[in-house]
């Protein structure tokens, strides 16, 4: 109780009370603006924290890190450029949604969502940090492998009612992702010798060029007659009560899922959001309309990614191992005051824990009006007519490509992206499946190549675990279901180009 | 006939199984070496382009078919039209700009892009089209470079002294 | 919670980096350099042990040198594309890049070529090579009975550490050649899921450098065996070092600057001078401290720095080839 006492004063004195929010809204603008993100905030931020005292720089950085996980979701909802990979999933459902003029609607679930998640996973992670931090060292390369597998089976149901054609889009985004230098044994992969893919081909590259190039080329052959919402006025409006309770089991499936995930070293909050996404996708009643619009669609990630920036956090207080990018910079944060989190400063310093658990639930109150303030500066830019508008995106989406990791090479994938997602759009394929795909391929293969090495190429030993075999039996009867439902009911489904366009 | 093979899919599927079938030959060169274990570096790739062909085959299988029974409409001429000329202005302009961002760099030629893009999506309002640009340029410059330190393509030569004077 | 002092350092530090940012002005070096921000390419993300070293140390040079020093991180493709990127800029000294083992080790594999690349400017920092065990392994907890364990059961012990072909698994493989024993080694792509592994009972050693898991050992979650060094350290004097168990191998991961070849030679003296100053700072000492990085002294000059590399470079190229990755 006298540790809460502490914590409560040094959370609620003015001064640290004008960091944290100051922090969210920071965090929530840098998320918004594609190319830049929370990781590149905290970094920089960490030179002025030395100069505070270590709880109110600490606060700070958490403030910025819990802001920057929601933000990206505004420029996903609103232009369908992602601002932080965390929001990548949230542009499959919000982008449509918005486009139908409810852009509103789409960003108020996004923000009570954020809200929501980031609550949930706090309040876990205050009450059985240590419990959980077990858990997470359980899991080992077949449970990695089970999650990943698990989440890419979901492909089925995505597609729609092209089911083939979403796994070949499936396959060519495993095969994308095996480009760059093999994390197993060092060889350079289908890089053709350009330096520029010696790193692989990173999926917010892919994503934004697949997405917003796409639909600006989509556009331009389109011709002049766009104009934008000038009649609409986007304003974030929060979902009703009744529409909250129809999403309940949703939000807390994928709170749950994001927390878990979360606490998983080295695996952060956009691997969660997938997973999150492909669940809910997986245990939906109508799993047919994800992807067209629908409040599910986007509830799912945005509760996952914020649940699991908290879940993050676990490893890193209790075990002093980062669980995400932003995390690994706070540690830098703790180092410039000569501390050390992990097992030793959780008994040491525990006012200094707790006053980082208190100023994160804060943080994520506070993210519900940080969230309506950016979100309302930005959608005065859908207001603004295509012509204008489309050449903007377009900046933003080059800066933000090239922004990932300052290389003009990423810039030329964008753009070739783009023209695939362009074919893709024109063709009717669906372009989700390969998002996944190349988001999650890395890890499946690494964790299946790495744990038989593990289990000296024994296949059954690699099956055979608790957790990963159960994973893995519902993902294989859900997948086999799905299969079945599909050729019985509906055999030209499977096929399915029932309204294709023709050439 | 004819025409059920002229559908996109299908030709799609053909690239794709052709693209497959030579990356095999290219990725099996990876797999020498006892260094690297039973499952090397091409083991997972070579999975996943047979998968590939497999599916494309079965894609190209399902629409000649569909073309076949009726279900799917048939292929149609393509027409050329103004919409593709606009179409290829577009992609020309963005891979020209990306050919020249790192010579002429970011300050000095992505305000022209900017103007030249809103012309081609059909924006007449020449007040707008002549500010926004610069206005938005400027902004991008001050806050990835000043702020965030974001190393923006400054160019080569003169237009490396033009951004240097900025960032 | 803050004291009107630091309130006053706070503003005093924003203000300056404020100014700092707008204004270009000759610099105090050879002529008038620096006079605008310099850059510095780190290739891995922000946050890991490189990056935290160089913005340790930019922050007191930034102070020496009088302009803005700008981090940069260009992840991936094990540095090579930092590195080409720092080769397109001009050889002008305002890119400085964080020169690290992975470069000599991509000469050797034929992907970079250092020597005709980069010239060296200074090493900084020796850090340490240590191996960790779980104090629940039933195997073995010290090196004499890990290398009696992994003679009686070859291949079966797991060694865990960041990457392929990286220093972890070239100083991991020397050391088992030198204790006659064979080992598997099992990469993580970062740093953290490799501690979590050993500290979920996965694997059975890690190799890391011993800043990074202090807490881990101080929490006693994480039992080191023994330290790659020829004398026993202050921090940890229980720990064998590898000369006593009759194993002479001393490297750990060095981290150090350098710029690009054809860099004027006045310009390398005078980053050298002001870095070595950087390097003595208050703030830099303390941080090192916190980081366990002050237990062997780092400091090497361009000219030793550059001899170094040529060692290193040769050493990495035998057990490479030995190991199967070069024909």
């Amino acid at each position: 109780m006298e540790i809460w006492f502490t914590a409560f004063h040094n959370v609620f004195s003015p001064m640290a009370m004008l960091f944290i929010c100051g922090g969210v809204l920071m965090g929530v603008m840098l998320g918004a603006i594609p190319g830049l993100n929370s990781t590149m905030g905290t970094a920089l931020l960490i030179p002025f924290t030395y100069a505070m005292d270590a709880t109110t720089g600490l606060l700070l950085l958490a403030a910025v890190y819990c802001g920057g996980t929601f933000g990206g979701s505004i420029s996903a909802i609103l232009f369908n450029v992602p601002g932080s990979p965390e929001a990548s999933v949230t542009g499959f459902d919000g982008y449509p949604m918005a486009k139908a003029g409810k852009a509103g609607k789409a960003l108020g679930i996004a923000i009570l969502c954020s809200c929501i998640g980031g609550l949930f996973s706090v309040g876990i992670m205050n009450l059985i940090s240590p419990q959980l931090a077990k858990v997470a060292l359980s899991f080992s390369e077949p449970e990695y492998f089970a999650l990943a597998f698990a989440a890419l089976t979901l492909i089925a149901s995505l597609g729609g009612t092209k089911m083939t054609k979403a796994f070949l889009v499936g396959f060519v985004g495993l095969l994308i992702a095996t480009i760059g230098i093999d994390p197993m044994s060092g060889v350079e992969r289908l890089t053709f010798g350009w330096s520029g893919l010696i790193g692989g081909v990173n999926f917010i590259v892919a994503l934004i060029g697949a997405f917003a190039i796409g639909e600006i080329l989509m556009t331009a052959e389109k011709g002049s007659k766009i104009d934008g919402e000038e009649e609409v006025k986007v304003s974030t409006e929060f979902p009703s009560l009744v529409e909250m309770l129809k999403l309940k089991w949703n939000v807390l499936r994928s709170a749950v899922i994001g927390t878990l995930i979360g606490i998983l070293p080295g695996v952060g909050a956009t691997t969660a959001s997938f997973v999150g996404y492909s669940e809910a996708v997986r245990w939906s009643k109508h799993p047919e309309k994800f992807g067209t619009g629908i409040a599910d669609g986007i509830a799912a990630p945005e509760t996952c990614n914020n649940a699991a920036a908290g879940g993050a956090m676990v490893p890193l207080l209790t075990l002093g191992i980062p669980g995400s990018a932003t995390t690994a910079v706070i540690i830098g944060g703790f180092m410039v005051h000569g501390l050390q989190p992990g097992p030793m400063l959780f008994l040491n310093q525990p006012d200094l824990m707790y006053s980082i658990f208190l100023a994160m639930y804060v943080s994520n109150v506070f993210m519900l009006f940080a969230g309506v303030i950016v979100a309302k500066l930005f959608s005065n830019f859908r207001k603004i007519r295509y012509s204008i508008l489309g050449p903007c995106i377009f900046v933003f989406a080059t800066v933000g490509a090239f922004g990932i990791s300052n290389s003009m090479s990423d810039v030329w994938i964008m753009f070739a992206f783009g023209l695939l997602g362009y074919v893709m759009k024109k063709y009717d394929y669906s372009v989700a499946p390969l998002i996944i795909a190349l988001v999650l391929g890395g890890l499946a293969e690494e964790s299946l190549r790495r744990g038989m090495r593990m289990e000296d190429y024994d296949l059954i030993a690699f099956l055979s675990r608790p957790i990963s075999g159960t994973i893995l039996a519902v993902a294989l009867a859900t997948f086999l279901y799905t299969l079945y439902s599909r050729m019985r009911h509906k055999p030209n489904l499977l096929a399915g180009e029932m309204k294709q366009p023709s050439l | 006939m004819l025409k059920a093979f002229l559908k996109a899919d299908v030709i799609i599927s053909v690239i794709l199984f052709a693209v497959s079938l030579y990356l095999l030959s290219e990725i099996k060169i990876y797999d020498s070496g006892s260094v690297y274990g039973k499952l090397g570096p091409a083991y997972w790739p070579k999975f996943v382009l047979y998968m590939i062909m497999f599916l494309s085959v079965g894609v190209a299988f399902f629409s000649i078919k569909g073309v076949l029974q009726g279900t799917i409409p048939p292929f149609e001429r393509l027409q050329f039209s103004s919409a593709n000329l606009r179409f290829g202005a577009a992609v020309a302009l963005i891979a020209g700009y990306l050919l020249l961002l790192p010579y002429v760099g970011f300050l000095v030629l992505t305000p022209l892009q900017m103007i030249a893009f809103m012309f081609l999506l059909g924006e007449r309002n020449k007040v707008l089209i002549f500010s926004i640009p610069f206005v938005l340029t400027l902004g991008i410059v001050l806050l990835f470079t000043k702020v965030m330190y974001v190393p923006l393509p400054r160019g080569a030569g003169v237009f490396l002294e033009i951004s240097h004077l900025l960032y | 919670m803050l004291s009107v002092k630091k309130c006053f350092r706070l503003s005093v530090l924003a203000v300056s980096s404020f100014l700092l940012a707008f204004t270009a002005q000759a610099g105090d070096g050879p002529d008038g350099y620096p006079e605008r921000p310099i850059e510095v390419v780190v290739q891995y993300g922000a946050g890991g042990g490189s990056d935290n070293f160089v913005r340790n140390l930019m922050m007191p040079a930034a102070e020496i040198l009088g302009v803005n020093i700008n981090v940069t991180n260009m992840t991936g493709g094990a540095g090579v594309k930092a590195s080409k990127y720092v080769l397109a800029q001009p050889a002008d000294g305002y890119t400085i890049y964080n020169f690290s083992p992975e470069q000599l080790i991509n000469t050797v594999l034929g992907r970079e070529n250092y020597s005709e690349e980069f010239a060296p400017l200074v090493q900084v920092q020796q850090d340490m090579s240590m191996f960790y065990v779980n104090p629940d392994n039933k195997n073995f907890q010290t090196a004499e009975e890990l290398i009696a364990y992994a003679k009686a059961n070859p291949g079966k012990v797991q060694f865990t550490g960041t990457t392929p072909t990286s220093p972890d698994e070239i100083i991991i493989m020397r050391f088992a050649k030198a204790a006659g024993i064979d080992v598997k080694y099992v990469p993580f792509d970062k740093a953290p899921k490799s501690h979590a592994a050993v500290l979920g009972g996965h694997l059975d050693v890690l190799h890391e450098e011993p800043g990074s898991v202090i807490s881990l050992i101080e929490a006693k979650k994480l039992i080191p065996i023994i330290v790659f060094n020829d004398k026993r350290l202050d921090k940890f004097p229980e720990v064998p070092t590898s000369v006593e168990l009759g194993i002479d191998i001393t490297s750990g991961r060095w981290r150090g600057l350098a710029v690009k070849k054809g860099t004027p030679q006045p310009i390398v003296d005078y980053l050298a001078d002001a870095l070595k100053k950087a390097a003595d700072s208050e703030s830099y000492q303390k941080y090192q401290a916190a980081a366990l990085l002050d237990q062997r002294p780092g400091w090497k000059g361009p000219e030793e720095f550059g001899k170094f590399w040529e060692e290193e470079y040769q050493a990495n190229k035998e057990i490479l080839t030995e190991l199967g990755y070069v024909k």
